[in-house]
């Protein structure tokens, strides 16, 4: 069994520029999501019961993250590709998933598996868009993963949203979302594990192998732009005071609807 | 002429008021021609709001069903070159928006505030991160967006006053799409970090924490807890925010008689408006806090869910 996991390393917080305002998500620190965490775990599981399962994981990123991949391929994963160029950089989703589905070509895999949302809480939209490009199926906030069940030709899986848990099987190729909930966590590399070479299993990958042209990716390829940001500053907002009196829950109740609340 | 079309959620079967105000406000004053596309849905129930409805036949209404129903917008916007595509910002829109973006080459705006339109150019507002800052997005000249918009921030002020014509698509390929539902199952455990509105108890509320929850329901939400609570056995552990609980990021969060101990403040660092009702004003949570409100925090839910209740009532007379 071939399982391929797809990850981009997230930035801790989006800060922005004074003049112009524009959002700076290339902060020097950056983690993996909690999610994309999990779909690392989880193969890595599958890979413990199952020794032969081919466990690869694709890391986009703009930083360095050499230290990453070691880790990763310490705690037992066969390769660890990274694909990083400056070229890429401000591209947005769809260019990112075209980067990846570029990087998939030469490789078989019967299962995708990544995050299921963003660092910002929203529903990650590169996943999506690499099913859409690869014509494959993608199923997200999954909680839950039939083990013995998993195979080569598919899954059974539960996923869930805010009313409703619900079961499905699903034929691979595929790409799986994991949530965090599903409880599957990436292991930390043994103490005695840290010092093992594993540069062979690392493989970095660059626009010399994947041969976009300049105005295919980053910005230039971008079909939106952010024109301003307004960053939230909380500890300046001088808060309304009210008591709670008849007026004051006038004043809640016309508050909470302007917010569109109620 | 510009087109816009709203694609309305397949398991709601209907186009939602906050989709129509939205598309008002992308066409503003200039000429725009607006389409909905119903899968399976009640068509007629559009009559009048918009100016063409696009029936197509659904595989399901579930997950199962996207692949198909790509396919089947990417041919309506081959037909008639949309300007926009909305659709809500649920689960599913989050499902259905990227991919349909990715197979027409659009650009993505997802969970989108506000939409404002000048003579140059059409303007998204969405949040960009957890604690709260927003962007002012456009797209490249040409490109169409798919927008998805947050839950229940516009509100209809549209007439149905338009003459509207109905029309049938067929359906782009439905067959077996290689996701089968086996079971659903209502949620039953729903969890804090999915909710929209937190009515939050802590020490100020003590056991009578389910009070509280008649005024979550009446604001859609959950009620959740400070560590306080949990630790004196009142409020399971599943329901705590904190750094040893959950971290949260409501739209709205009503910390009712919480004093705001920094790992509770930690944890909250997406919410983007904070309510708090205490009866001391200068607990540290309230320097956070959009609005405070002094007094019984209990008392202020009863009043607040009587008010609420009241105009409920006033509105269906």
């Amino acid at each position: 069994m071939k399982l391929v996991c797809i990850t981009k390393p997230v930035p801790d917080g989006v800060s922005s520029d004074q003049e112009p305002q524009v959002p700076i998500r290339d902060t020097p620190a950056a983690r993996l999501h909690p999610d994309d965490a999990s779909a690392i775990g989880f193969a890595l599981e599958i890979k413990r019961h199952r020794p032969e399962t081919q466990v690869d994981v694709l890391i986009l990123t703009e930083k360095p993250a050499t230290a990453l991949a070691e880790d990763i391929a310490r705690v037992g994963a066969n390769r660890v590709i990274l694909i990083k160029n400056t070229l890429y950089q401000g591209s947005d989703s769809l260019t990112e998933a075209r980067i990846i589905a570029r990087a998939l070509e030469a490789r078989a895999y019967d299962c995708i598996l990544a995050g299921s949302q963003t660092v910002e809480g929203g529903a990650a939209c590169l996943p999506p868009q690499l099913a859409e490009l690869l014509e494959i199926n993608h199923l997200p906030f999954i909680r839950s993963v039939e083990e013995a069940a998993f195979s080569a030709t598919g899954a059974v899986v539960e996923t869930e949203d805010g009313a409703f848990v619900r079961r499905y099987a699903v034929d691979f190729p595929a790409i799986l979302g994991l949530s965090e909930r599903s409880g599957y966590r990436l292991p930390y590399p043994r103490l005695k594990e840290q010092r093992r070479d594993v540069s062979e299993r690392i493989v970095a990958l660059d626009n010399r192998d994947l041969k976009f042209a300049p105005e295919e990716v980053g910005a230039a390829a971008a079909s939106s732009r952010t024109v301003t940001l307004h960053a939230a500053n909380r500890q300046d907002r001088a808060p309304e005071i009210v008591d709670a009196d008849a007026m004051g829950v006038e004043r809640v109740h016309g508050f909470l609807k302007q917010r569109g609340i109620l | 002429m510009r087109r816009v079309l709203v694609i309305a959620e397949q398991a709601e079967a209907r186009v939602t008021p906050d989709l129509l105000e939205a598309a008002r406000c992308f066409a503003g004053d200039a000429p725009c021609e607006s389409f909905a596309l119903v899968a399976s849905g009640d068509a007629a129930a559009l009559s009048g709001w918009l100016d063409t409805v696009v029936s197509v036949p659904a595989p399901g209404t579930g997950v199962e069903a996207i692949p198909a129903l790509v396919r089947s917008v990417a041919a309506l916007h081959r037909e008639f070159g949309f300007a926009c595509i909305l659709m809500p910002g649920s689960q599913w829109g989050s499902m259905l928006a990227p991919r349909l973006a990715a197979r027409i080459e659009a650009a993505l705006i997802p969970e989108v505030r506000e939409i404002t339109r000048s003579e140059q150019s059409v303007r998204f507002l969405r949040r960009v991160s957890r604690n709260g800052d927003l962007a002012v997005i456009e797209t490249v000249e040409g490109a169409p967006a798919v927008v998805t918009l947050q839950p229940r921030v516009f509100s209809s002020s549209g007439k149905p006053d338009r003459t509207t014509r109905f029309l049938d698509r067929e359906g782009q390929g439905a067959g077996n799409s290689g996701i089968r539902l086996l079971r659903k199952t209502e949620n039953t455990e729903q969890d804090i970090r999915d909710a929209d509105v937190l009515v939050s108890a802590g020490a100020g509320v003590g056991r009578r924490i389910d009070e509280l929850k008649p005024l979550a329901d009446a604001l859609g939400g959950q009620v959740s807890a400070s560590r306080s609570l949990v630790n004196q056995g009142i409020a399971p552990r599943r329901i705590q925010v904190g750094q040893s609980g959950k971290t949260v990021a409501p739209r709205l969060y009503m910390a009712m008689g919480i004093h705001g101990a920094s790992q509770h403040v930690a944890a909250l660092a997406g919410a983007e408006t904070i309510i708090c009702v205490n009866t001391n004003a200068k607990a540290p949570l309230c320097s956070l806090a959009d609005m405070v409100v002094v007094g019984d925090a209990v008392a202020f839910a009863q009043d607040l869910l009587r008010k609420i209740k009241e105009e409920q009532e006033n509105a269906t007379d």
